[in-house]
Parts: C-alpha cells; structure tokens; sequence
C-alpha cells in the first residue's frame, strides 16, 4: 500500500466516495479456505447406455440450433442413429434425472430426430481416407458387425464385411417388422457406412463358403455371426405344417414373402421375438393369444412393445405352458397347454415355472409360433475357440482367446438389444485399433462419476412437460405395416432438447460468472472456457451451489506452507 | 408521432426513449402500468434493457444503485409506501452521486390505507439530495423524464419526476412522442467519470472520516445549487429541439398581480382557468406554477413574490406539526427579502379529494377578504 493521503484543500475531496488508487493490491483471494473448479461428470442417461454416448452434447446442441454438430459427433458413437432412435430399448430415460421432476426427456425420440434430420439435412459422411495399412474382416452385417465397421473405418482401416444373407443387416434387417423399422430407414444408415468405404460382400456364409483360412491376410478378424439358431420345445406336434419358429416366420414376412397364418395364432415366449411375431400376426389379420411360461413382469420383450402389442388386442396369458400341438390332416388344429405358477428363483432372479398337474386345457389354432430364444451357431467356429453357455467366450473388449480374433454382437454377449450389439462392436473396434498399434492393455474407460439428481439446482429449470411422439391409431394399424411412430417436429425437438439438464456438463450458461460476488470468474471467448481469478475468488461457494447442472466442486483449499 | 397515451405510459414512453439500460420493478398502484408499460417495450425488442423483477422498492432502488455504479443508466418507477420504503437507499443513491432516474405517481400515505393523490409522499424524501419535478400534463411528463437525464448526468445527482396519481397516471391526453433519433442527439448515452470496473478496480462508497465527510456534503449541496442553472439551459435546449418549454417555474398573469396563487402539479392547469376568470373579471390574480421543488428555486421565487402583496400557496401536502410544505419553503425564501408579501398558507385536496374551480375561487376569495393571514394553516374544503 502506499502511505496514507493527507487530503488539504476541498478541491481535493472526491465528490463522491472513492478510493483514489486502484484496488488490484487487495487479494482478498487469501481469505478463501473452500476452492471452487469445474468438473466435469458423467450425466446419468450416458452412463446407462450401452454405447456410453455424450447424450447431453447432442440435446444442448440440437436446443442451441446447431443439428448439424449434434449428429455428426452422434455419429462418431453410433452409426445407427435412426435405426436405435426408433428400436432402442431406451435406459437412458430410466436413469433421466429429470424423470424425478418433470418427466424423463423423450431421448429416444430426440435420437431419431437427429438421425432422420441428418439423413435428409446433414452434410455426407465422406469417403474415409485409409491411413492404415492393416485390413480387418467382420463376419455379419448386424449391428454389431457394422458398428464395428463403422468405427474401424472412421480410424483409418480397410474393412471387408462378410453377410451370410441376401441383404445386410442382421437382425435389424430381418427380426425386426416393418412397422417398427422401415427397411428404407436402415437402407439409407447401411449406405452411409458403406460411403465411408466399407465394402459388404452379401451371400458368404461363414464356415461355408469362406473359413478362417480364407481370412488369413486380414491382419484382424470380428466375429459377429448373431443368434440364428431357433430353440424348439420338444413337445409332440411341434414339426406339424402350421408351426412356425418365430424368427423364420418373421425372416419370411421380413424377405416380402406372403403368408396368412390363419384366423386363430397362438404365439408362445415371452421375448422381443414372441411380441414381434404376435403383432406382424395381428397386422395379417389374425386373432393372436400370446402364451408365457411366467408372469408378466419376468418377460424379456420391451414392455412399450408388450404394452401397445395388448391394446392392438393381442391376448395374453401367462403362466402357461404348451405341452402338445394336435393336428388334424398334418396341419395344427389346437394346442394343449399347462398352467404352471413360479417356483425357486434361477440364475436370472426370475422363479423357474412349475407345472400344475391336472391342469391341462386345449386352445384352438390355425398356425403355431414358437418363440423360445435363438442361440448361436457355433459349429463352424475355428479350432481351439473357446465358447461357453452356448456363446463364444469374449473379455469385456470382445477378445476371444485367439490373438487377432474378436467377437460380438448375440454370438458373444447373449445380451439381445440393439444398443448392446452396437456397443459390443464399437468396444472391439477400439480393442482392435489397440492391438493393431502393439499397445497392451485395455482401451481406457470413462471414469467420471456420475451426476446425481439431487446435486441439479432445480430453480433454473422450470417445469415443462415431456414430448410424446404421435402413434397410429388402432383402426390404421389394421392390416397394415406402416410405421407405427411419428417423429418429433422440428419445433418440438428443440424444445424437449431444451429440458436437458444437462447433468455434470457445463454448457456454457454463465451462471457462476454472474453470480459470483467478486467478479473472480471470467469467460475466455477464444477457449470457450471460464477462468476463476484464485488471487480474489474468496471461495465463497455461490458458484458451484448455483452451477445448475452440478458442472462444478467445492473443495477445501490445501494452501501449502 | 401524436397519440393518446396515459401519464403511466408517458413514463414509460420517456424512459425508453432515454435508452435506459436497467429498470429494476417492483409493482405499487397507480405506478403499476409504468413498468408493465416498459416490459411490453422489453419483451418486444423496442427497448434493449435489462428488466428486473425484484422483492421489494428498497431492492429496486438498491439494484438502480448497483446499475448506475457500473455505468448504467438505470430507472425505475413507485409511490407513497412504496417510496417510503426506498427512503434509506434514496440517500445512498444521492451520496454515491449517482444519476438515476425515478418516476413517482403522487399518492398519499397510509393509514388510512388509501390509494388516492396527494403529495405527502414525495415531499417527506424532500431531504434525501435528490431533484424534485412535479409535472402539471402528459406531455410535461414525456419531457419531464427526458430532461432529468441531462440534469442528473450533469451534476450527478438523482432525480424524481412526480405525477398526480390517476389524474395524470391513469388519464389519456394527446402526446407528441418525440422520434428516437432527435431524443439520441439530444441526450447523449451516459458515460460516468466514475464507475465500477474490474479492469481497474476501485472502492467505492467507503468510509469518510469527519475530516472530509463535511467537504463531500459541501459538493452535493454545491451540485444542488448548480442544478437550477443546469436544469434551464437543458429545458431552453429542449425546446430549441422539440418546441417545447417549461422553466423550472412558470409565471402566469403574475407581472401585476394582487393575488398570486402558487400551485404544483395538476392543480396548476385547474388554476389557469381560474386565474382567467378573475382577470375577465378584471380582478388581478395571478399564478405561479411550481415544477421545480428540489434544487428549491429560491431565487426565482424571491423575484417574482417580492412584489406581490398577497400569495395564496395551495398545498396538496401537510408536514404534521408545522404546515403545508410548500408554503413552509416560500416563507422562508421571503424571510428578509419580502417583508411586504403576505403569505397564506392553504391545504386542500389531501388523499385525493377534487380541487376544482370552486375550490381554488374559494381560496382567493379568502385571501381577498383579508389582510394578513389569520393562521399559519387554512383548510379548505373540511367539512365543518
């Protein structure tokens, strides 16, 4: 400080109260003991999904006007955005923190949004540059398979796509109705990847026409074959003309081919495959009693899909199971069924069902779905593979126990959605990229924890209700395979993109810099980053308790000695 | 532009062509329909500023008093209770010499709870260092607000322009709403010697001790005094601009007055007709329109009272214990200067009773009948 002013004449005295030097000198920062920074979390819709996207950067994107940069780093995870934004089981919005306040975002529906503006908006993906000289084969064109593709292109790699059927696409291609996923939607995502420079050779199946030997030049091999295998009851009657294995009968009505099962369907499972099958059923103008060895909260189908599948008037019953399918002239005329109730707990928490003796009852039908599971095909893998529980057996980076051989997809996990075969690819795509450069160890995981509802400051988000997408109504359901979803409009996806609380990113709001007391908080331009002035931020906390997103810590000053 | 607007919204029509940038609001009748007036003008985009919703009109002044610090020119608007309640923060505002604009729709005090006008809010702040405007029509409020920027930005201090509570805030009269850019060219944006900046970081409104806390109350009165002159040459300026003059007072029929009446506010326009009457009559009476209150225009008055004989004072105010204020203010002005000049002392038109022709016929008639005043105090209109 200087030395004290002696202030003589009144032509000296201030006409107000000010100091007459500047007050830079006092750092009052000093005074802190509690030091507030930026911290990043993990938001809780990324961490429940399995492709671990950045959700909250693309719906601040798409609220802030800026489509584009939202799907383009979308992409960058998931090259099926309009396929998932339409099928994805969607546990992002299970975790939604905002379900505990107003309602969990419609994520799922904004992911479609984005990957249909995208599809029609968005500027090409481009041909990728190879840098790399190593060339990688993938076995199956599922999402797995091309997930992983996709990736290994975007890093620079060759990559040669091996398709057993006539079209790409796997499951997608082939499980999935009409209704639910337009072939024309997954059409146009498989094309962007094959732009990129992925080449798809349709009609080679594995062990087959090509084997192991056959990929010998590929410096690495993915293996994603899918679950093709359908699981069959052993009950008598079960090969009688008018019994379908679900997935065949969905392949057929998948490849365009015409079939009417008749007035009277009986679908038995309790799976995506049971649900699909009842509803394409139900569309060819049949009456459809689903049958479920347990009850209704123990089925793997997505319960939305359960939910609608039941107001389009497809009969369920549960506890139930068939034990017989009676014909008449070869062809299906009933089934006889069990009741069964829940008995010990298995190893997947759900009861085993146990029969009730005696309690035998007969259901007409005119054709049979058996939906019970389907398994992978693991005759035709390479020797010395290893497998177990009916799966080829993979770390958590889909690496087999044979050097340079990867696997994913319902082949290696047994886990059946989409967004779990598209994380399976993308995790070995990153395994691969990391053995090709002779690096050991695991691709690094994302260890940020993770934002909790109760650290959101509530105050800067007013209450706002969730957009719900458009369904069709019953009567134009009937007899028809037309898309069962609308999309979000344009105006409706910026604003529920908008309701994003953004959960542990900071989103640029500047809220901590207009609040704080001692203007210690700065926002560089150039960076797009804050800088808190230490020398006078007096640690007084009001930043990070109003950061509405909890983007920011306080912590206690370790000031050295 | 000439429409047919409220005095509400001539305020609200003079500040944003001020291009105030902060308006902190708080509601309070019969100011209300200002800073509704004003959101509509922000939420349109026809005024670019920063409105803010605060609790209460002690926060409203402090946040004017944050903005104005930083540079801003701030405005905000209220009445009685609400004013009251500003009353510690209107020091500060003044002290920290800042040139903050603030509308005050003139309503009495309560209890008795009422809503009606009267003066006694604003005159009880007379103390505070701010500069006192009292309007007579909508269109001296439009102008009134405009020209209170140029005087509080000149000698930095603040200044309240007042209206009549539903007389003006809430009665439509033709305006002439003078174009933005003649209003640019006339009030240039607000560029403070002093202000908050974190590039050069300053105290500010720390302690003086009573070495100099006397000599910065000297400049506030000397910037007071400076005011009176400020405030004529920005009204003259005005009105080469605009066309349009008030003075800081206005003598009508006063050169040869017997009777001169001294009148604040609408009661001035109730009063012309009045003085016409009389002097059809061939009765000299006269009047003087008092706009300016604080700085008090001691000189003005003295002038054009000390060859007066009689002064009817109209009060629309009363301080409890002494009188009318008004009244109070002109006697002492006189002290030494007008011995001759008698003058009567009348409180009318308390909590929005109607001060009509009659009444205003009553008070001269009064003053007429009688030599000298027979009480410090007449009350007009009580019933008996």
């Amino acid at each position: 400080m200087e030395e004290k002013i002696v202030i003589k004449n009144l032509k000296d005295v201030p006409i107000l109260s000010i100091s007459l030097q500047s007050t830079l000198w006092n750092k009052t920062g000093n005074w802190r003991y509690l030091r507030p920074s930026y911290l990043s979390l993990r938001a809780a819709c990324s961490q429940a999904c399995p492709i671990e996207q950045d959700i909250p950067f693309y719906l601040t994107s798409l609220a802030d006007g800026k489509p584009e940069e939202a799907w383009q780093k979308m992409l960058e995870a998931n090259p099926f955005p309009s396929t998932c934004g339409r099928v994805c089981h969607h546990p992002c919005e299970v975790d939604c923190n905002r379900k505990e306040y107003d309602g969990a975002l419609s994520i799922n529906a904004l992911e479609r949004y984005l990957g249909d503006w995208g599809m029609r908006e968005g500027s090409p993906v481009g041909r990728k540059i190879a840098k790399r000289n190593e060339k990688i084969a993938v076995i199956g064109s599922g999402p797995a398979g091309l997930s992983c593709a996709d990736h290994l292109a975007r890093k620079g790699y060759a990559v040669e796509v091996y398709e057993a059927m006539n079209e790409p696409g796997g499951m997608l291609r082939y499980g999935i109705p009409q209704y639910r996923l337009p072939k024309k939607i997954l059409h146009k995502e498989i094309e962007r990847i094959e732009s990129m420079g992925v080449n798809i050779q349709t009609g080679k199946r594995f062990g087959i026409d090509l084997g192991m030997d056959d990929l010998k030049s590929y410096a690495a091999v993915f293996l994603a074959p899918g679950a093709h295998e359908e699981q069959k009851p052993g009950i008598p009657g079960e090969d009688l003309k008018g019994v379908w294995p679900g997935l065949s009968f969905l392949k057929e009505i998948n490849s365009g081919k015409r079939i009417s099962p008749g007035k009277k369907v009986i679908v038995v499972g309790g799976g995506n495959t049971a649900v699909d099958s009842a509803r394409v059923a139900w569309r060819l103008g049949s009456k459809v009693t689903v049958l479920y060895r347990r009850a209704k909260e123990d089925m793997p189908a997505i319960s939305g899909e359960v939910e609608e599948a039941g107001k389009e008037g497809v009969e369920f019953i549960f506890n139930v199971a068939p034990v017989r399918i009676l014909g008449k002239d070869g062809r299906v005329k009933e089934v006889e069924c069990l009741r069964t109730k829940p008995g010990k707990l298995d190893e997947s928490g759900r009861r085993t069902p146990m029969p009730i003796k005696g309690s035998n009852f007969l259901l007409p039908a005119s054709s049979v779905i058996l939906a019970l599971g389907e398994r992978a095909a693991l005759s035709f893998l390479p020797q010395g593979m290893k497998t177990g529980n009916g799966l080829i057996t993979i770390d958590s980076w889909g690496r087999t126990n044979l050097p340079g051989v990867f696997a994913g997809g319902d082949a290696a996990t047994g886990q059946g959605y989409v967004s779990q075969a598209i994380a399976s690819g993308t995790r070995a795509a990153r395994a691969i990229d990391r053995h090709l450069r002779g690096e050991i160890g695991d691709p690094p995981e994302n260890a940020q924890r993770t934002a909790m509802f109760e650290k959101i400051n509530l105050d800067y988000f007013p209450p706002l209700s969730r957009a719900e997408v458009p369904i069709l109504s019953l009567k134009e359901r009937e007899k028809e395979f037309k898309e069962i979803h609308g999309g979000l409009s344009k105006l409706k996806a910026k604003k529920e993109a908008g309701r994003c609380f953004s959960c542990g990113n900071c989103i640029r709001c500047h809220v901590c810099l207009m609040v704080c007391p001692d203007v210690a908080i700065s926002f560089k331009e150039k960076e797009n980053e804050y800088l808190i002035d230490y020398d006078h931020c007096k640690g007084c906390g009001i930043c990070s308790v109003e950061c509405p997103r909890s983007a920011m810590t306080l912590e206690e000053e370790k000031w050295s000695e | 532009m000439e429409r047919v607007i409220s005095g509400n919204e001539a305020v609200a029509y003079g500040a944003m062509l001020s291009r105030v940038q902060v308006i902190p609001a708080y509601p309070i009748s019969p100011q209300t329909t200002i800073v509704e007036a004003l959101a509509d003008f922000c939420a349109s985009g026809m005024l670019q500023a920063d409105f803010v919703k605060v609790e209460s009109e002690h926060s409203a002044m402090a946040c004017c008093i944050g903005a104005a610090s930083a540079g801003a020119r701030a405005f905000t608007a209220t009445s009685a209770q609400g004013l009251a309640l500003m009353h510690e923060v209107l020091h500060w505002a003044a002290g920290a010499r800042l040139p903050i604009v603030m509308a005050n729709v003139n309503r009495a005090m309560s209890a008795p709870w009422t809503m009606w006008c009267d003066q006694s809010d604003s005159l009880s702040q007379r103390d505070t260092g701010w500069l006192q405007f009292y309007c007579e029509d909508n269109q001296e409020v439009l102008d009134s607000i405009i020209m209170a920027y140029r005087i509080s930005e000149k000698v930095l201090l603040p200044s309240m322009v007042c209206l009549d509570g539903f007389i003006l805030s809430h009665t439509y009269e033709q305006v002439e709403i003078p174009d933005v850019k003649e209003v640019d060219g006339y009030l240039p944006p607000f560029r403070p010697k002093f202000k908050l900046d974190v590039e050069n970081p300053h105290s500010f409104s720390a302690a003086f001790l009573p070495d100099i806390y006397m000599e910065q109350r000297v400049k506030m009165q000397a910037a007071m005094e400076e005011a009176r002159g400020v405030a004529k040459e920005v009204d003259q300026e005005f009105g080469q601009a605009f066309g349009r003059s008030y003075g800081i007072l206005e003598e009508y029929w006063a050169e040869d007055a017997d009777i001169l009446l001294v009148t604040t506010g609408t009661v001035t326009g109730t009063a012309r007709v009045v003085v016409d009457e009389f002097r059809k009559k061939g009765e000299k009476v006269g009047l003087l329109k008092m706009k300016m209150f604080r700085p008090f225009p001691m000189e003005d008055v003295r002038r054009v009272l000390q060859k007066v004989r009689k002064v009817a004072v109209v009060d629309r105010n009363i301080s409890f214990g002494a009188t009318g204020i008004f009244a109070q203010e002109i006697r002492s002005v006189l002290h030494h200067h007008g011995e001759g000049t008698s003058v009567f002392g009348f409180i009318a038109g308390l909590g929005g009773r109607d001060v009509t022709p009659a009444v205003l016929k009553e008070i001269v008639e009064y003053t007429k009948g009688r030599e000298a005043p027979e009480g410090d105090i007449a009350w007009i209109g009580v019933k008996p």
